[in-house]
């Protein structure tokens, strides 16, 4: 079985403000604002997670599925351009 | 490249500060170059100040050879065409221009696209979407005695634990039927259109010190009171309009963070433009939280 990893695109800068995350993407100048939500998906991006990581971490530190959430987001992030082309982790 | 005929231009005007960097103006005619140092006015070097070995960008405007009916000027920097413009336009353009040359200048200050206005010496910057009312706001201010610093690019610079915002009185662009009619002098006719220097409303302030951002925001019935706004929103709507982004980069982003985390950010509803000056009167009076 093969886990892409999820991993941030190396063209953006992260800033936290206040309860969110900015992201600058510096190919364009475009400052993305994520939502608190948003932003709790982003924190766990971090190149070693796949997106199953993610919604499990996520799960049960909120004690309900967000299966779905989370892949609403994982999905915005790609049409935004925020992801690296996943990485394929085979070990 | 083609090169402006520069040997028949004859009016000079100036010099001009355009932040930090200097400018003069010249052409070949004598009624233009009046009315583009009447809109500069508020940009001119005064009478004490020497510009002398300093790089000064010459702006010249020529009548376009051989004669063109729409496209009549051709508006060059240091001898070289940018663009060639219509009549309409060719005040504009060269306003355009003197903001590239605050902009190419490489000062230490972060350029925003927004207004700016000081009371006392305390500045508020009032920043936002294209159409939000900045420029109208600005200029109401200024006649209602704020000092006015710029209804464009505010330049803001990190002192200490603030910040500090430089003056850049380029006039105010102006679009008829406007709330500003009855402090507009005569003497800029009945074009639809104008661009009125803000010493013909007010006075020009100082470098002063930043207080608040604003972002103003066109809404009938709204109480025109200020209310705290999100700053990471705040961030988001300046960075779409950074003038130097582009070159700023991932640096400039740093920047705008930083400001919009140390200084209160507001959002302002404004139906009625005198409600709207006596609540940021007592906002900059400390008198909101």
């Amino acid at each position: 079985m093969t886990a892409a990893r999820l991993e941030r695109h190396p063209a953006i800068e992260t800033a936290w403000v206040v309860d969110r995350y900015l992201l600058f993407d510096e190919r364009d100048g475009v400052v993305h604002e994520l939502n608190p939500s948003a932003s709790a998906v982003w924190d766990l991006i971090d190149g070693a997670r796949a997106e199953k990581d993610v919604i499990e971490s996520l799960s049960a530190q909120f004690g309900q599925d967000l299966r779905a959430d989370v892949q609403v987001a994982l999905s915005d992030f790609r049409t935004r351009g925020l992801l690296s082309d996943d990485p394929v982790d085979r070990a | 490249m083609r090169v402006p005929s520069i040997e028949r231009a004859v009016h000079y005007a100036g010099p001009y500060h355009a932040g930090s960097a200097f400018f003069s103006l010249a052409g070949d005619d004598a009624s233009l170059i009046g009315r583009i140092d009447s809109d500069l006015r508020d940009l001119r070097v005064g009478s004490g100040e020497s510009v002398q070995a300093k790089r000064i960008t010459q702006l010249t405007v020529t009548r376009r050879q051989p004669r063109s009916e729409t496209h009549p000027w051709d508006v060059s920097a240091d001898g070289e065409i940018c663009q060639t413009v219509t009549n309409d336009y060719v005040r504009p353009y060269v306003l355009w221009e003197v903001t590239r040359i605050l902009l190419e200048a490489d000062e230490p200050t972060l350029a925003i696209h927004a207004g700016s206005v000081a009371l006392d010496g305390r500045a508020i910057v009032i920043a936002g979407v294209s159409h939000a009312g900045k420029s109208t706001l600005s200029g109401w201010l200024v006649a209602h005695g704020w000092g006015f610093l710029t209804d464009e690019v505010s330049r803001l610079e990190q002192s200490g634990e603030g910040w500090r915002v430089h003056p850049f009185p380029r006039p105010i662009g102006v679009r008829r039927p406007t709330p500003l009619e009855p402090f507009v002098q005569p003497e800029f006719g009945e074009a639809t259109e104008i661009l009125v220097p803000a010493s013909t409303l007010g006075t020009l302030s100082g470098v002063a010190d930043l207080t608040a951002i604003v972002l103003p925001e066109r809404r009938p019935g709204a109480s025109s009171t200020p209310t705290p706004a999100h700053p990471a929103t705040a961030v988001r709507l300046l960075a779409e309009h950074l003038p130097k982004r582009a070159s700023d980069g991932r640096a400039g982003f740093r920047t705008l963070v930083d400001l919009m985390q140390s200084v209160p950010v507001y959002s302002l509803h404004v139906d009625n433009l005198g409600a709207a000056e006596r609540a940021l009167r007592e906002l900059v009076a400390g008198d909101v939280s």
